[in-house]
């Protein structure tokens, strides 16, 4: 189990991203001027509607964009002047959960390939190697018997297992940084509360940071710790997640709260 | 057959009716709607399982469940949209009292035109990426014979208005518009020729939450003011709750409760909705405990033994792993269970061969 204290901080500097003016559309300042840590083993909520730029957060620390200004650092690292070859190092501290557990696992193969192929390209495993760990992960994320559920296809398995899945490949080679990005809006209520204190169990357990971006504030209360809520690429407010959920100040904030569905936010009932 | 005496019990809204199926069956063929070279051989998929129900004219109903529970499959079969290898196997629906299955040719497009209309989820799939909205509005009109060019544009205007968009919209192609606004071009397009029923298929499960409360208020607002009558399907019970007059809860391809918003919210009956309703919290608690349900839905390919939540349900005993429980009077509405809605089977744990007069 890797201690906390090993686990770099994230932080963002005054991070600025903005999209280029188009034929069709202005400039659009997707990130503007955004400072914020991720200290080692917490979890951090990004919280917003379509368009705060939640999402180009999370882009910007995996590197697949680069900031128009400010700088993204990961301890010690700046990530984005990361050359090419110090980039794979860095990818395999910091791995992503996707939205869509149907589009994130290819469907031509099976479950043990996904979770061998980070075996195989970050830690250099064999198959024979890669194969116990593979069951090993499965066992983690509760998808047991392992043998059998190794051997399946994705489309054999529930959008809640698919999830487990992605989850188990991202942490295969042992990250210190979860992204994770909507882990559960697409899956049935039913199965979200499991999902989600699987994550919350799996960053106390290896001590990992978890960045969790979600428009879905019951989720992030269950997982999250400290919470941004972003508007329009800034940040509008901040805090301890239960305290900026039970006394919001700014008015996005308490907009995104009205916004529940009335017979879960009311209190008369 | 206790089912069509038991709705008869449940209380309804003093309104005409305007939709009734009964002993609805839809099965998914494996091979069907295929080349030959493509047929598989999979399973047949029963997706709806025996469905009774009744929509009076201007209800706000909503229709809950789990993904592959049947809902969508439903909301097809309502508006006669099912395709292979989709087949309604048996059953009767009928539409303001003609049986909708056997609509043809003109009959069928009358219906089309001011009977019933579907929205889909994705507004980008629903819309056509290389025509503009206008295009799409006057396609609609002109298809049904409605309108010459002015009057396309007329009449374009006013469903942009009754939906909050601006004209400047109608001139746009769909992937110039955000998520929200392609949606409410799908419910003007649904408007379009003033149907008496609308299904609203996951009209906002893409949508982020302030975008989807807003798209809610409007098929609100629209239903009030037009008169309406409304399915919303959706997954989140929350949502739906909160939009609707009564809900269908769908499990298994079967509902499982029938009652109205406001006494599902204050007590479902259902050990289903029970847990359903126990995934959702206020955020603003003090403190949260979140419920989940555990196992995985039935498999649709097998017969039906029993009830089809018994596997996950806490409360079950053995009659619900023998013995289908029929939807029966509980509370204002009904709901098909052996412990909280005991019928003459569960009593007397035999086949539902009980008289229809007791009392």
């Amino acid at each position: 189990m890797p201690e906390s204290s090993k686990v770099p901080t994230l932080r963002f500097d005054s991070v600025s991203k903005i999209y280029k003016k188009t034929r069709r559309s202005a400039a659009t300042a997707a990130v503007d001027d955004v400072s914020f840590t991720l200290p080692p083993g917490k979890a951090l909520g990004l919280v917003g509607g379509s368009g705060s730029g939640k999402s180009t957060i999370a882009k910007l620390i995996l590197g697949s964009e680069i900031p128009t200004s400010g700088s993204v650092h990961f301890g010690d690292l700046q990530v984005d002047a990361l050359r090419r070859s110090a980039r794979r190092g860095y990818h395999s501290k910091v791995q992503m959960v996707f939205q869509d557990p149907y589009g994130a696992l290819n469907p031509v193969h099976t479950i043990e390939y996904a979770l061998s192929r980070p075996l195989a390209n970050f830690l250099g495993m064999t198959a024979a190697q890669a194969r116990d760990r593979v069951y090993e992960l499965l066992e983690t994320v509760g998808l047991s018997p392992a043998r059998q559920f190794a051997e399946k296809m994705p489309h054999q398995l529930s959008g809640g297992q698919r999830q487990r899945v992605v989850i188990a490949r991202a942490l295969a080679c042992e990250p210190e940084l979860i992204v994770a990005d909507e882990p559960v809006s697409m899956l049935d209520v039913s199965m979200r509360a499991d999902v989600l204190r699987l994550l919350a169990k799996l960053r106390a357990e290896r001590g990992l940071s978890l960045l969790y971006i979600t428009h879905d504030l019951l989720s992030a209360r269950v997982v999250t710790d400290h919470l941004i809520v972003l508007h329009n690429g800034r940040i509008v407010e901040t805090g301890e997640t239960a305290t900026v959920l039970q006394h919001p100040v700014d008015p996005y904030t308490i907009a995104l709260l009205d916004a529940i569905p009335n017979p879960f936010a009311g209190a008369d009932t | 057959m206790t089912a069509p005496i038991a709705l008869d019990d449940a209380p309804r809204l003093e309104r005409p009716t305007l939709m009734t199926a009964r002993g609805v069956n839809v099965v998914y063929e494996p091979s069907a709607g295929l080349s030959r070279r493509k047929r598989t051989a999979g399973a047949r998929i029963w997706a709806v399982r025996d469905v009774d129900l009744t929509l009076a004219e201007g209800e706000f109903v909503g229709l809950v469940g789990e993904s592959g529970c049947g809902k969508s499959t439903l909301g097809y079969a309502l508006t006669r949209l099912l395709r292979p290898p989709a087949r309604l196997e048996s059953g009767r629906i009928e539409f303001d009292g003609t049986d909708i299955a056997t609509l043809s040719g003109e009959q069928l497009r009358a219906q089309r035109r001011g009977g019933f209309a579907l929205v889909l989820q994705s507004g980008m799939n629903a819309l056509n990426p290389v025509r503009t909205v206008e295009h799409h509005v006057g396609d609609v009109l002109r298809a049904h014979g409605k309108a010459g060019s002015a009057e396309v544009h007329r009449r374009a205007r006013e469903l942009m208005a009754s939906v909050q968009l601006d004209d400047e919209v109608l001139g746009r192609f769909p992937h110039e518009l955000s998520g929200g606004m392609r949606q409410r071009v799908a419910i003007a397009l649904a408007l379009a020729l003033e149907p008496r029923m609308i299904v609203f298929d996951e009209p906002t499960t893409a949508l982020d939450v302030i975008v989807q409360a807003a798209v809610m208020n409007t098929i609100k607002d629209l239903q009030r003011a037009k008169g309406f009558t409304a399915v919303l399907i959706s997954h989140d019970l929350g949502v739906v709750l909160d939009a609707t007059d009564r809900v269908l809860v769908m499990y298994g391809g079967r509902i499982v409760e029938d009652q109205p918003s406001g006494e599902m919210l204050r007590g479902p009956h259902h050990p289903y909705t029970e847990a359903l309703l126990d995934c959702y919290a206020d955020p603003r608690a003090e403190v949260i405990n979140l419920g989940g349900i555990a196992g995985s839905p039935p498999d649709l390919s097998l017969p039906l033994l029993g009830c089809s939540f018994a596997d996950r349900c806490e409360f079950a005993v053995d009659v619900c792993r023998e013995v289908d429980p029929s939807l029966l009077p509980l509370g204002p509405g009904l709901a098909a269970c052996h412990v909280r809605a005991p019928g003459p089977a569960a009593a007397q744990n035999s086949p539902e061969s009980a008289g229809s007069t007791h009392a």
